[in-house]
């Protein structure tokens, strides 16, 4: 019992020093791939990572008009994205926080950080961050309803709302073709891609920011783009992940797994952010709207037929 | 307890002698202690319920007015009482008529919480809704709420007669010893919706709300967004969950459940494209009833499908998303109230005239993204739990097998996911500019924080808040009695720790605090440890706009987004089907210089169609020039594929 317990809190603070550090190598990762897929020269993978760091040497400048939003927002967005992260399984199942890691609270602390995100882009009185705060918005409302018929269609297939569960449920089923569940994914990974994308020239970082509050808002930036691809592949590619009282070495079999996950969906992104694809967003997300409701609707007359 | 009520109740007819004579802070500080007092009686009763209700000497002898303070109305007197003494605590000098209009106005919404018969449930919503319409400047609106109220009004009268004609009594007990049947029990149903509605602002019927708020003065408008619409839905909770006993059929659920998504869509939508306060506020006051709407419906569907837990979980959901209508809501009220009371117009501020004032009033900006956050549904504030609740118990909705309840389920969800995202938009939007950025006028720079008494209408409300935000399984324990007595049965153990069920999932929020709490404080260390102490400040760099003319001291504000542009993602895609928004360039012609003008405007389609409905003169030009229909639009076309195919998939469903 207290050897469990020892062992989930364990892996949950190796899985949230791995996430603060593999975001920002991902973000790396992925401007590597880009570049090499323009035929650019590439960048080096730990840019981010120096980025952050040299960042965080430099004193903040402030805009006149800027108040305390400017300075608490970093702080807020950032440990909210990365609560967020620390909820969603990445090599383990059952780890210390695998109760609390409700779907609907990793949700809502997305938004919370977007929210915060939204008013720092706003503080200074700038045109381009009231717009930019408004795009970014947007976005989250209209990818909600989306994200709330996938989980209706998980909470179908699984019972429950607790990531975790589902995670360990779709695990423990044998691979099978599941129609519902693949529209699900396809869904979902619309609304992750276009989560994770970007607008061209929004980096997804408030214009204002600098100093340290640039480098926590990178950090931010990187591990939302990190979440986005935890979440389905913890869903939808739940194959490798290991109880997280299984031991050192299974765990490292599991972080194995999640990297090759990783490198599976961050090469798609890789190649989709190459092409420029979602540039009509809301028209996007209202596809991934329908494959989510037709997910639903054929859940219910299975569940009818059965 | 009950003969401290009804003294109290007479205190609140006393205090139209201070009214009468203009003695306003008299009438403040009797009013704000008397509420005060409700709100006290409130939370004993909340740990005390009592069963018998207290006859009033009122009325004829054979029906005199009944008050009572049960668990249902405890849950709703202590967050009434105390919004009613913090809006008291906004009282200013005004005209006679205005401070006359407040104790009615106190009176009515107490005796709608308090009521145990029927009779006095509506008189109390009535008196409420008519000493609101007095205290308007403006008339136009005034008659347009009045006329919706008395509608209200007038409809839960006809339920409560019909219920009462079998019962022989229109008191509380006596309705729920003979339930209603068959036609009759449809009727109490179909009036009870129709009168809460009109009377709480449920959309479609909400056309009054956003004017009404916005003429209203400081101290009515907190009660009119707060109080009377959670009320009024008080009513038709009591007339079709709890008085028409648990024989009733789970379509009865539908009606609320649908209509509640529509609010809430419609209530987010609008509180997006309002550019004024108050207007705004509307938009939240739909979507928070509609949420407590929402709840009452899935609550009924449940119960009549004999599921407990999910039944409970509805409806805990339901009384906390009124209690936060009435604390959260209230409090983003009463922030706007301060706000327009020290820097703009009280009536018909807007958001293009305001900005920066979280510098000059940081109570006021505090207190107001508490509440807004909160409307927002983020964690960890009172609105997700309130939320989390509904979303869990709308998840569970499918296990009703009936394929009809689950497509409504599934069409709620969607209304209920946008519509909550464009309500979290707005609400970010509303803080932004009016708290964020550069002042947009010169009065706005010039404002200070909330006078004397209006600090402690801030503070308070928001302390309140945040911890109803921190300790929902407090609130959850309270709420216990009230969720009984609804149902008719004993609560299942696993809402008071917010558990979906047995298996299902938590919602724990004291951990997520200590976690986010120590991850912010680790990052702070982290970030602050390598980093040169202070800050450096600069001049704004302006995004290339030239230098702001010379009387312009704080900047052109056209150079700062405006209400509309926000929305504009929004209104691309939403405006036209929702609210009728048109905008265009209109170019200049060749050859001259003037510039191109952008030009937009939108109205109320379903206040439109309303009144259009109820407009003899334009019903009767129909029928004069009726000539052939017009070819339906191709979204007509499409919707009519989409609801063929939705019949075929029920049909399918449906087959043994």
């Amino acid at each position: 019992m207290i050897l469990s317990v020892t062992a989930s809190v364990l892996a949950q603070w190796l899985h949230g020093a791995l996430v603060l550090a593999l975001a920002p190598l991902l973000a790396g990762v992925l401007a590597m791939a880009g570049a090499r897929l323009r035929g650019r020269r590439m960048p080096s993978v730990l840019d981010p990572w120096r980025e952050i760091w040299r960042r965080c040497r430099q004193r903040p400048v402030l805009a006149t008009t800027a108040g305390p939003v400017t300075r608490a927002a970093p702080y807020v967005a950032a440990a909210s994205t990365w609560l967020a992260l620390l909820l969603v399984p990445g090599f383990a199942l059952g780890m210390a926080l695998a109760p609390v890691g409700d779907v609907l609270l990793i949700l809502g602390l997305l938004g919370l950080s977007r929210a915060a995100a939204a008013l720092a882009e706003m503080d200074a009185g700038t045109a381009e961050g009231g717009i930019r705060a408004s795009g970014r918005l947007a976005v989250g409302a209209f990818a909600a309803p989306v994200l709330l018929l996938c989980l209706l269609v998980l909470v179908m297939l699984a019972g429950s709302s607790n990531l975790d569960a589902i995670a360990g449920f779709i695990h423990e089923t044998p691979p099978s073709p599941h129609v519902p569940l693949a529209l699900t994914a396809a869904a979902l990974l619309a609304v992750a891609l276009a989560g994770a994308l970007g607008v061209a020239g929004d980096d997804g970082v408030p214009a204002e920011a600098s100093g340290r509050h640039l480098a926590l808002w990178r950090l931010e930036g990187s591990m939302r783009l990190l979440l986005w691809l935890c979440l389905p592949a913890a869903l939808f590619l739940p194959w490798g992940l290991v109880p997280a009282d299984a031991g050192p070495l299974a765990w490292l079999l599991g972080m194995a797994a999640w990297l090759a996950k990783l490198a599976v969906l961050g090469g798609l992104l890789a190649v989709l952010r190459g092409r420029g694809f979602p540039a009509r967003r809301p028209q996007f997300l209202g596809a991934a709207l329908l494959l989510a409701a037709l997910a639903a609707a054929l859940m219910f007359v299975s569940a009818g037929l059965a | 307890m009950l003969l401290i009520l009804a003294l109290m109740l007479a205190g609140c007819c006393a205090l139209m002698l201070p009214a009468a004579l203009r003695l306003w802070a008299v009438l403040r500080l009797a009013a704000a202690a008397l509420m005060a007092g409700f709100a006290v009686l409130g939370a004993l009763a909340l740990l005390a319920p009592e069963a018998e209700p207290l006859a009033l000497p009122l009325g004829p002898p054979w029906a005199a007015a009944l008050v009572g303070l049960d668990a249902v109305s405890a849950w709703f007197l202590a967050p009434l009482g105390a919004l009613g003494c913090f809006s008291a605590l906004l009282l200013r000098p005004a005209t006679r008529t205005e401070l006359l209009a407040f104790p009615p106005l106190l009176l009515g919404l107490v005796l709608a919480a308090v009521a145990a018969d029927g009779f006095t449930l509506v008189l109390g919503l009535l008196l409420a809704a008519v000493a609101a319409w007095a205290a308007l400047p403006e008339r136009r609106a005034a008659r347009l709420m009045l006329g919706f109220a008395l509608t209200g009004g007038l409809c839960l009268m006809a339920g409560f007669a019909l219920m009462s004609a079998g019962a022989g009594s229109l008191g509380f007990a006596a309705l729920r010893a003979s339930p209603p049947e068959g036609w009759m029990a449809a009727a109490v149903l179909v009036l009870a919706l129709l009168g809460a509605a009109a009377l709480g602002g449920l959309a479609p019927l909400h056309g009054w709300v956003a004017g009404a708020l916005s003429a209203a003065p400081a101290q009515v408008a907190p009660l009119l967004a707060g109080a009377l619409p959670v009320l009024a839905l008080l009513a038709a909770l009591r007339l079709v969950l709890e008085l028409s006993g648990p024989a009733q059929p789970s379509w009865w659920g539908l009606a609320p459940l649908l209509l509640g998504g529509f609010a809430v869509l419609i209530g987010g939508f609008r509180a997006l494209v309002e550019d004024g306060l108050r207007g705004v506020l509307g938009g939240a006051v739909t979507a928070g009833l509609g949420l407590f709407a929402l709840g009452l419906g899935l609550a009924l569907l449940f119960r009549g499908s004999d599921m407990d837990v999910p039944a409970a979980l509805a409806l805990a959901g339901a009384l906390l998303a009124g209690a936060h209508l009435l604390l959260g809501v209230g409090l983003l009220a009463l922030a706007l109230s301060v706000v327009q009371m020290q820097a703009g117009p009280v009536a018909g501020a807007r958001l293009d005239a305001l900005g920066g004032l979280a510098h000059n009033m940081p109570l006021a900006a505090g207190a107001a993204l508490v509440a807004a956050l909160s409307i927002a549904a983020l964690p960890p504030f009172a609105g997700f739990a309130a939320l989390w609740l509904l979303t869990q118990a709308l998840l569970a909705a499918w296990r009703t097998q009936q394929a009809l309840y689950q497509f409504a389920a599934l069409g709620t969800l969607i209304m209920l996911g946008l519509g909550m995202g464009l309500l979290a938009m707005a609400m970010v939007r509303l803080w932004g500019m009016v708290f964020l950025g550069r002042p947009r006028s010169p009065r706005v720079a010039g404002a200070e924080d909330a006078p004397g008494p209006a600090r402690a209408a801030l503070l308070f409300p928001a302390l309140a808040l945040l911890g109803l935000g921190a300790l929902p399984p407090l609130a959850m324990a309270l709420m216990q009695g009230a969720v009984e007595q609804l149902l008719g049965g004993a609560a299942p153990a696993s809402i008071l720790g917010l558990a979906a069920g047995d298996a299902g999932a938590r919602y724990l929020v004291l951990p997520v605090l200590a976690v986010m709490a120590g991850l912010m404080a680790l990052l702070w260390w982290v970030a602050r440890r390598r980093a040169p102490k202070g800050l450096a400040e600069a001049p704004l760099w302006q995004g290339g706009f030239i230098a702001p003319p010379p009387h312009m001291p704080f900047g052109d504000p056209s150079t700062q987004v405006s209400a509309e542009g926000f929305a504009a993602p929004v209104l691309a895609v939403l405006g036209g089907p929702l609210g009728g928004y048109e905008a265009r360039v209109l170019a200049a012609p060749p050859g001259s210089v003037a510039a191109a003008r952008f030009e937009s405007r939108w109205r109320d389609p379903f206040t439109r169609a309303l009144v259009r409905l109820t407009s003899l003169r334009h019903q009767a030009s129909l029928w004069a020039e009726r000539g052939r229909l017009p070819a339906p639009r191709a979204a007509l076309r499409v919707g009519f594929l989409a609801l063929l195919a939705l019949l075929a998939l029920l049909v399918i469903a449906e087959r043994p």
